[in-house]
């Protein structure tokens, strides 16, 4: 074997190498006994070459044989020739190891325990042929995927990312087929203007003004002449149906990538990557280098595109898409009123779908001709609208906001949380009990909530792209909210909270009074985002209310990035969009049965390798990064100082 | 005219009576030191001042008003601020929100004046800043400068002292109770504080008391030297006398081996 071929000087460990092989095996086996290979195969990301499920296989190769050459340079500096040894070694383990596994499963019938070990699967790990054929396909992929690792640690770090990067891109663009290919569809030289526009006159009002508000007339005025340019130019047409052809094919198990457009997208990222690095580069250096002001105005400039895109990208995406992003804005809602709860103030509540519960249930509630409340003021009569209910929604939620927080004014860390937890399932366990079920209606829930009156117009339940509007208006005041109270003087008090109660309180803080202020924003926040699930469903039933929408929410913010409103967006787009959230499939379908098994991968690996998120405040990173910080600025100090120094002399 | 004055204070740990009736008094624009072997309830003292645990009996009277049993932000707001012994900023909030922060009850400005931005907000606000920047400007230029965005956690340990003692200024107190200032620090730094301790009541008019083992510094700080051991004063005075009366040295040093009871 090619380990004892080593001379015995080096001082390689060879149990890393090992180490990896057997890490590799374990994961084939994994991925293949609980039917992700399977389930994969019928995905192609490649037409006709490569499915999802072969792909999976081959990053465990690759993988593998990077981890066994990273293991032999770990010790000195080894030659590519042993590394790229010790990587295929790795790789030839684990195809060993992948080996056996397939002897096992062809010579014994396993499948009524291990339920998942299919006929299919068989089929698939022998590609097509028999036994032996499935042997050798399991160690030459070890040993080949193995060898493309090592050459991979042997690439320079943009090479690796670009390569990486460029792989990536290629899935994205496979998996994004429904997205894509519908903009493509839906694309009109009208629909590029009208982007265009308001795009182009943010960039140019951020860089002549210095002003938000300015700034932000402006652009509603670009964004009406950009509607009013898409409008007037849709009727030219200038269709790009052209591309769908070209770059995506028809198949039974959806559409996947032609090979020329899988080559065509590996090729301009690769390019992209590498020719953007040095500006890349240079723009981060600038970034860091601004002054407050000029951040400020680059961030007006952001928002104001990210507002360009929320009004015309549903034009495009079809009710599909639409919805997904519609039940994303729902869970981003949520997730930014659970920011300024656990990520301002600190308070980890667990019982955070209490308050969703009450925004639904009151909007339902009040706004059902079914319903049995009613009540005849003269100037408001039940039912009401979905706006008249909103002052009730609001009191309503604020009320729970006092209820749960009041009792637990004294609790922090653990014990917040488990008598917080309590109060969510408690919530969900009232709106299902007979002594509320004349109110609630039970376990039937609230049905026939009508849409939202707009005027000239009406929001349906069923129109994704309006619901997703109704969603984005109200993302957008929650986001405003907290951007708001970050820097405010109540923001401040919950971040000393946040960082020490006690001394909080002996430095003037009013705890009793901030964490109520906390836990009420957070209600109505929730509550918001209730009222509109309410109506995009139009029926609700306790069982929504359970408390993995907590967990999932919390989850969100975590991966997302605590603290930071971004982060929170991102957060949601990840683990609700694409990984797709309880009962609602995100764009990637096929990972639909896997979900909770990604959901606490990605979980671990996040706190293994980030815990501050994907997208974190300045503020969270350098918490949990402190030595680093400090690392960072004694250096910048030493750096400064000797500035001084010669400015002096 | 007193201050702040205890009557008969009385503080219980289990069977451990950490302040036993205690009666203690300073005078407006005075600086007093607390001294005492360890465990002798320095601590337990400031704690019961400013709220931080409740008397058992007694009472603390703060310019005329009983206030024992009061939260420690209603203390704060009728002006005693306070540091701790192992210094507690809140060490990932910078340096110029950890005096902003401070500020807390002397402005008003709540949720909805923050999110509707109104002209006030942004006064106050402007104003909370100026205020933070002219208070960390008490220390020279130590905690100026780059120093206001860098967050608690990077600061040397004299300057988060420093910037303790800082925050508790920002809060605009009458009454200022220092618990160790100078607890490791170098000489030279020692001597920088003591000779701010005096500015605190000479530029701001703040009564000052300070708990402190390093007996350099409550020489030439300290009007009036109180001493504590097991929960009640032993001894009280100018530096001088105190350190020469025999019960104070037999409570740091011990009863002199074989000495009659």
């Amino acid at each position: 074997m090619a380990i004892t071929e080593a001379p015995p000087t080096t001082s390689v460990d060879l149990r890393k190498v090992l180490r990896a092989g057997l890490l590799g095996a374990l994961g084939f086996v994994f991925v293949a006994t609980i039917g992700m290979v399977e389930t994969f195969s019928t995905k192609n990301v490649i037409d006709p070459i490569l499915s999802l499920g072969y792909t999976v296989l081959m990053a465990i190769a690759v993988w593998t044989g990077y981890r066994g050459a990273k293991a032999a340079a770990a010790d000195r500096e080894a030659g590519a020739g042993e590394r790229i040894l010790y990587g295929s070694a790795a790789g030839l383990i684990g195809g060993l190891g992948a080996a056996l596994y397939v002897i096992w499963i062809n010579t014994f019938v396993v499948r009524e325990v291990l339920s998942n070990v299919s006929p299919r699967l068989i089929e698939l790990l022998n590609l097509g042929g028999g036994m032996g054929s499935g042997i050798t396909l399991a160690i030459v992929g070890g040993v080949v995927g193995g060898a493309v690792g090592a050459l991979l640690s042997l690439a320079s770090p943009l090479m690796r990312r670009a390569l990486i990067g460029s792989f990536l891109w290629v899935l994205i663009v496979g998996f994004l087929e429904v997205v894509i290919s519908q903009i493509l569809r839906e694309l009109h030289l009208g629909f590029i203007v009208g982007l265009a526009i308001p795009t182009v006159a943010a960039l140019v009002l951020t860089r002549v003004l210095r002003q938000g508000p300015a700034l932000i007339l402006g652009l509603l005025a670009s964004v009406a002449v950009g509607v009013v340019a898409a409008i007037n130019l849709e009727s030219v047409g200038l269709s790009m149906t052209f591309l769908i052809d070209f770059v995506y094919e028809s198949r039974v198990g959806g559409r996947a990538l032609t090979t020329p457009a899988a080559v065509a997208v590996f090729v301009l990222a690769f390019v992209l990557v590498v020719v953007t690095e040095g500006p890349r580069t240079r723009a981060r250096a600038r970034v860091a280098a601004m002054d407050p002001e000029e951040r400020q105005r680059w961030l007006f400039g952001a928002v104001a595109v990210f507002l360009g895109l929320g009004v015309f990208l549903p034009m495009l995406l079809g009710s599909v898409v639409n919805e997904l992003l519609a039940t994303t804005g729902i869970f981003l809602l949520m997730g930014l009123g659970l920011n300024i709860v656990i990520g301002y103030a600190g308070l980890l509540d667990l019982g955070y779908v209490a308050f969703f519960a009450v925004g639904a249930y009151a909007t339902a509630i009040l706004t059902s001709p079914l319903s049995k409340v009613s009540f005849d003021w003269g100037f408001i009569a039940t039912p009401l609208n979905f706006w008249e209910a909103m002052p009730f929604v609001i009191v309503a939620a604020a009320i729970a906001g006092i209820l749960v927080g009041t009792p637990v004014i004294r609790m922090r860390g653990d014990y917040l949380a488990i008598v917080t937890l309590g109060f969510g399932e408690i919530a969900r366990i009232l709106f299902l009990s007979d002594w509320l079920t004349g109110t609630t209606g039970g376990a039937q829930g609230v049905s026939r909530i009508p849409s939202i009156p707009l005027g000239f117009t009406e929001i349906k339940g069923t129109d994704q792209q309006m619901i997703f509007y109704a969603v984005f208006f109200f993302v957008l005041i929650a986001a405003y909210i907290s951007w708001r109270l970050q820097d405010s003087r109540t923001g401040r008090s919950w971040m000393a909270m946040r960082e020490d109660e006690q001394v909080a309180e002996t430095m003037g803080v009013n705890i009793v009074r901030a964490k109520l202020q906390a836990f009420v924003i957070g209600a109505i926040i929730a509550s918001f985002s209730g009222a509109l699930f309410a109506v995009k469903f139009g029926t609700i039933f306790p069982a929504s209310f359970s408390l993995i929408v907590s967990i999932t929410v919390l989850v969100v913010i975590i991966v997302g990035g605590m603290g930071n409103i971004p982060g929170v967006a991102v957060g949601a787009l990840v683990m609700i969009g694409v990984l797709g959230g309880r009962n609602s499939p995100g764009l990637l379908r096929e990972f639909e049965g896997f979900k909770l098994l990604i959901y606490g991968g990605l979980l671990i690996l996040m706190m293994l390798k980030r815990p501050e998120g994907l997208l974190p405040s300045r503020r969270r990173a350098r918490e949990l990064h402190q030595d680093e910080a400090l690392q960072d600025a004694w250096l910048r100090a030493e750096a400064s100082g000797e500035d001084d120094a010669r400015s002096e002399s | 005219m007193a201050l702040l004055e205890t009557i008969g204070l009385h503080k219980g740990f289990g069977g451990v009576n950490a302040i036993a009736g205690l009666d203690f008094h300073v005078d407006k624009g005075e600086i007093v030191s607390v001294i005492g072997p360890n465990g002798a309830g320095k601590t337990t003292f400031f704690n019961l001042i400013t709220g931080m645990a409740k008397p058992d009996s007694g009472q603390v009277v703060f310019d005329g008003e009983n206030i024992a049993g009061l939260d420690p932000d209603a203390l704060t707001r009728l002006g005693i601020a306070r540091t701790f012994q192992n210094v507690r900023l809140f060490p990932n909030m910078t340096v110029l929100e950890n005096v902003m922060v401070a500020q807390h009850c002397r402005t008003s400005k709540g949720i909805f004046a923050a999110i509707l931005n109104t002209r006030g907000f942004r006064q106050e606000e402007a104003e909370i800043e100026q205020r933070g920047k002219e208070t960390l400007e008490f220390f020279g230029t130590r905690l100026t400068g780059y120093r206001h965005d860098q967050p608690a956690f990077m600061l040397s340990y004299a300057n988060r002292r420093r910037l303790e003692i800082a925050r508790a200024l920002a809060t605009q107190p009458k009454l200022m109770l220092l618990d160790e200032p100078t607890a490791g620090m170098n000489p030279r730094e020692t001597a920088e504080l003591t000779g701010l301790i005096g500015k605190l009541r000479d530029a701001r008019g703040i009564t000052v008391v300070i708990i402190e083992h390093e007996m350099k510094v409550v020489r030439d700080v300290s009007d009036r030297v109180v001493v504590l051991d097991h929960g009640v004063r032993i001894a009280e005075g100018r530096y001088e006398e105190v350190t020469s009366d025999p019960a104070v040295i037999e409570a740091y040093l011990g009863r002199p081996a074989g000495a009659a009871e």
